[in-house]
């Protein structure tokens, strides 16, 4: 795989990366670096951190071309990408993956334990308060955690984050090597194209886990549902690539929460080579409150529309 | 009584600490009829996932099992995790996939 990188990619653009991927049939990467300065989403450094572990799973090498010395690839230094990747480079930093308020460096997660710890951690990074920050650590933690259980990615997840403190807008990115949303659905779905995996993925009460709808004790097929309703709440995009497709959900302001990805606002593009594994990037407004509560409401609303409504009385959670 | 963030902390995310939950106090609590009281007094935040690996399958089995399970302590947001989980957990979900 060859990643020249752009000058700029965030997720409202972030064809402009990956239309920079090429399959030049090597088992190796080659990382090479543009001309001039560039600014590009975390997601986009996850995406290289985890090209880079299917590399070397392959056999191949990591190479870096056309290195050049400015304020970012410092940033690249710092985010942690260039160590991660494990290539040779003479750009130096003076604090180097310091977490220091403005992003969070690239970190390999592999562990229910490192998740618990990294999620603890980033939360005075947010600079806003617990009530302000919940639907932030909730949406990370599940990026991630879908990642562990089903990804089978040797090396974990791969996360950054970058704090844009003008917007209050937290940009996060989560990449994993591993087996993509396909095939982790074709274990109990019939399932055989990587945008219909996807779209089944977001689907309340699918899971990859088992075939029965609803799921089972341990999973419900409801935690990708939940994040996009996060997102969307949130007003900002979300955007997951696996195999050969994209697919970007942009924000409806005003809209009502649908169950199916099918009657969201979004766009596919399919591309020429495969992701492998699979990106998942969000933006979320750390500075005001998405209001959760409200949200719940919203969701239990479109999640009763995606499932047989019960004609029995239901019992009810009793709280003291 | 048995306090949620001694398993979970004060974020309650980690399904595995569901599982140990459910397997070692709300199953057997519920298998002898007792009261199972849940209390989550230091838990800020919980997901979907977590609730789901704790009660879904309970509620599945037996919704009357509602009867037998107190939350206590729970923040709003924590109570309207509860409740949605509740809820899908007692709906039909004969309805099959395309």
């Amino acid at each position: 795989m060859r990643v020249t990188l752009p000058n700029r990619s965030y997720l409202n653009d972030i064809e402009r990366f990956l239309r920079c991927v090429t399959d030049d049939g090597k088992d190796d990467l080659t990382f090479v670096l543009p001309e001039g300065l560039f600014s590009v989403h975390p997601m986009v450094v996850t995406m290289i951190a985890a090209m880079g572990e299917a590399a070397r799973s392959r056999g191949g090498d990591v190479r870096l071309e056309n290195e050049k010395i400015n304020s970012s690839t410092r940033y690249l230094e710092r985010m942690g990408l260039f160590e991660v990747l494990g290539v040779e480079r003479s750009i130096t930093v003076q604090h180097p993956q310091e977490a220091a308020g403005r992003f969070v460096p690239l970190r390999q997660i592999r562990t229910n334990a490192e998740l618990n710890d990294f999620v603890v951690e980033v939360g005075p990074l947010l600079h806003a308060s617990p009530e302000q920050t919940r639907a932030v650590k909730y949406v990370l933690f599940e990026m991630i955690r879908n990642v562990l259980e089903h990804s089978r990615a040797e090396g974990g997840a791969y996360v950054a984050a970058q704090v844009a403190r003008s917007s209050g807008r937290l940009l996060l990115g989560v990449s994993d090597a591993g087996q993509g949303v396909l095939e982790s659905m074709q274990f109990a779905h019939p399932v055989s194209t990587h945008r219909h995996a996807i779209e089944l993925a977001f689907r309340p009460g699918v899971t990859g886990t088992t075939p029965r709808f609803g799921g089972n004790e341990t999973n419900g097929g409801a935690g990708l549902f939940f994040m996009k309703a996060m997102v969307l709440a949130s007003s900002h995009h979300m955007v997951m690539v696996t195999g050969d497709q994209q697919m970007k959900l942009l924000s409806s302001r005003g809209k009502a929460l649908q169950p199916r990805l099918e009657e969201d606002r979004v766009t596919w593009r399919e591309y020429a080579h495969e992701f492998p594994g699979t990106s998942v990037g969000v933006d979320l407004t750390v500075s005001e409150d998405v209001g959760f509560e409200a949200l719940m409401g919203d969701i239990r609303k479109a999640y009763g529309f995606n499932v047989r409504a019960a004609n029995k009385e239901k019992y009810r959670a009793r709280f003291k | 009584m048995t306090k949620v963030k001694r398993y979970a902390g004060s974020f309650a995310g980690d399904k595995d600490a569901a599982a140990t939950l459910r397997e070692e106090v709300l199953k057997p609590g519920l298998a002898k009829h007792r009261v199972v009281l849940l209390d989550f007094d230091g838990v800020e935040l919980a997901t979907q996932s977590f609730m789901h690996a704790l009660l879904a399958q309970a509620v599945r089995e037996d919704p009357a099992s509602l009867e037998h399970i107190e939350f206590k302590n729970c923040n709003d947001d924590i109570q309207a995790l509860i409740e949605i989980v509740v809820d899908y957990a007692q709906e039909d979900f004969a309805v099959e996939e395309d």
